[in-house]
């Protein structure tokens, strides 16, 4: 027997396939909320209190990475005076990392604070890139895949912190840079990144989020006039897996204080579930109206008209 | 453990406070607690005699004489730093940099509630606290348990530097640039200035 579609079942099919998909998606989303990272998830505590602003990480960083030889040398601090267009450097396609000085009111010397991916608990980048060429480890890092990306560079846009960076050097190999947390050469063999590991301060401690959220904790109350009584990245944009402790309020320190507390992809599922069914179903459904119009061409009933196209059809 | 024990002392060397001073004025009231008291006194005071005595030595820590003049760091490189210990024997208390581990009672009040009267270490030596391979597997596993208080131990060469910088940052004298203690350094800082 051949199976007739009429334009009746076609289109109450699709709109079943459609809620299915909403349904599907809003559970998955509510098992998702509470998610506060995996179990084995590593981080990096850093204590801005203890920063001096040697950049010792930053080559580091450039050395493990195998990035090009910066304009200006790891020991020329004359970079602190260096702005960029926001104001001051920011992580781009040849440095993973910066460190940059602050003047806070609250101190009589300055503020340095080491800016890289802050490798989020469920990553905006991630969540936001429709060819999964982010993953977030079991370790805790969001690694990238530059042969899947296809350079739409949507998750520069979604980063709540604008960590992403496109290397704009080659036209038809599009790659994201940003920090990796050093998957590949470290943390997948649970060594500490490489800017930690050069850190003469130790500003940057390396271990179990877990654990690094007791050692901030500990901190906090043994020495409460060291700190303000924050730890930056507990809660932010879902929690990170870096996490900040700072002795001025961390607005002086030049972080970003409207970055909500809920992962980012809490306010946008609604209109990323409408993603996919744009993809998967818009190209079936259109396909069927151009069947079902030249079909009922065939069969002399008159097609659906939508309102804009009817000058096109009154050739009929 | 400790704590345990030091209440008792204190609650002994009590009792033999209360004997010697309200002896003659407040017999009757205190009757059948002096009978008890007058029982252990000898010993409370054997106690109390060994309870001044004792923290009065453990107080004096180490010999201060007796401290290196000079030290020589050198676990990272073969270019030691040179650390002129004398001199900051002179100006500073050993808790200042050592903690607990001369015998002496912790400046850090946050110390003084475990260490106040802990004795003398074995050793004095950072290195011997404050691990060379800071990410070693030995190291980690040793912070990495969930009894332990002391989970956030520096390395050595982390020790090093937030010791002296932070001291030298807040009295506003001594070397704070790399270049002032490694001369090899290339960065030549004034690193936080
Ligand atoms: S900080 Fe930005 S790039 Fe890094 S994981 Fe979070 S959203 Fe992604
Ligand atoms: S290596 Fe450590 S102290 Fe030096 S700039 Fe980086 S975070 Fe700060």
């Amino acid at each position: 027997m051949k199976l007739r579609v009429n334009r009746r079942t076609f289109l109450g099919s699709m709109v079943s396939a459609a809620a299915s998909l909403f349904v599907g998606q809003t559970a998955e989303n509510a098992s998702a909320h509470d998610f506060t990272g995996y179990e084995s998830s590593k981080g990096v505590l850093v204590d801005l209190s203890r920063c001096v602003g040697c950049r010792s990480c930053e080559a580091a960083c450039n050395k493990e990475q195998g990035l090009p030889e910066p304009e200006i040398g790891f020991d020329d601090l004359s970079i602190f005076k260096q702005t960029g267009p926001d104001g001051k450097r920011r992580p781009d396609d040849k440095a993973y990392t910066v460190v940059n000085a602050y003047d806070p009111p609250l101190l009589d010397h300055p503020l340095f604070r080491k800016i890289q991916c802050n490798h989020c608990l469920e990553p905006a980048c991630l969540t936001a890139c429709f060819v999964n060429a982010y993953t977030k480890t079991p370790e805790g890092a969001v690694v990238y895949n530059a042969d899947v990306c296809v350079g739409c560079r949507t998750c520069m846009i979604a980063c709540p912190f604008s960590i992403p960076a496109f290397r704009y050097s080659s036209a038809f190999h599009p790659r994201i840079m940003k920090c990796i947390f050093c998957y590949d050469s470290r943390l997948s063999k649970n060594l500490p990144p490489a800017c930690v590991e050069a850190c003469p301060m130790e500003a940057l401690t390396f271990g179990d989020r877990k654990t690094l959220l007791r050692i901030a904790r500990n901190r906090l109350r043994e020495h409460p006039g060291r700190y303000v009584q924050h730890i930056y990245g507990e809660f932010e944009a879902g929690g990170t897996s870096w996490l900040y402790l700072s002795p001025v309020p961390f607005a002086d320190a030049g972080f970003d204080m409207h970055v909500p507390n809920q992962p980012i992809i809490n306010y946008v599922k609604d209109f990323l579930a409408v993603v996919p069914m744009v993809l998967t179903i818009w190209p079936g459904l259109f396909a069927g109206f151009y069947l079902l119009s030249r079909r009922s061409g065939k069969a002399a009933i008159q097609p659906p008209q939508p309102e804009d196209s009817s000058d096109e059809n009154t050739g009929r | 453990m400790a704590r345990k024990w030091i209440s008792s002392i204190v609650v002994i060397s009590a009792g033999g406070k209360v004997d010697t001073t309200i002896h003659a004025t407040c017999k009757q009231k205190w009757g059948p607690f002096m009978k008890q008291v007058n029982t252990t006194f000898p010993l409370s005071c054997l106690i109390l005699l060994l309870c001044l005595i004792l923290p009065a030595s453990a107080a004096a820590g180490m010999d201060r004489e007796e401290a290196p003049d000079e030290v020589f760091l050198n676990s990272f490189s073969d270019v030691a730093v040179a650390f002129d210990h004398q001199l900051h024997v002179s100006y500073a208390a050993c808790v200042e940099c050592h903690h607990h581990t001369t015998g002496d009672t912790p400046s850090d009040p946050v110390c003084n509630s475990c260490h106040r009267s802990g004795g003398e270490a074995d050793s004095v030596a950072c290195r011997d606290c404050h691990a060379r391979d800071r990410f070693g597997h030995d190291y980690l596993s040793k912070l990495n348990t969930t009894t332990r208080y002391h989970i956030d131990i520096p390395g050595l060469k982390g020790a090093y530097h937030l010791s002296c910088m932070r001291c030298h940052e807040a009295i506003g004298t001594g070397p704070t640039a790399c270049g002032d203690c490694h001369p090899a350094r290339k960065i030549q800082g004034p690193v936080r200035k």
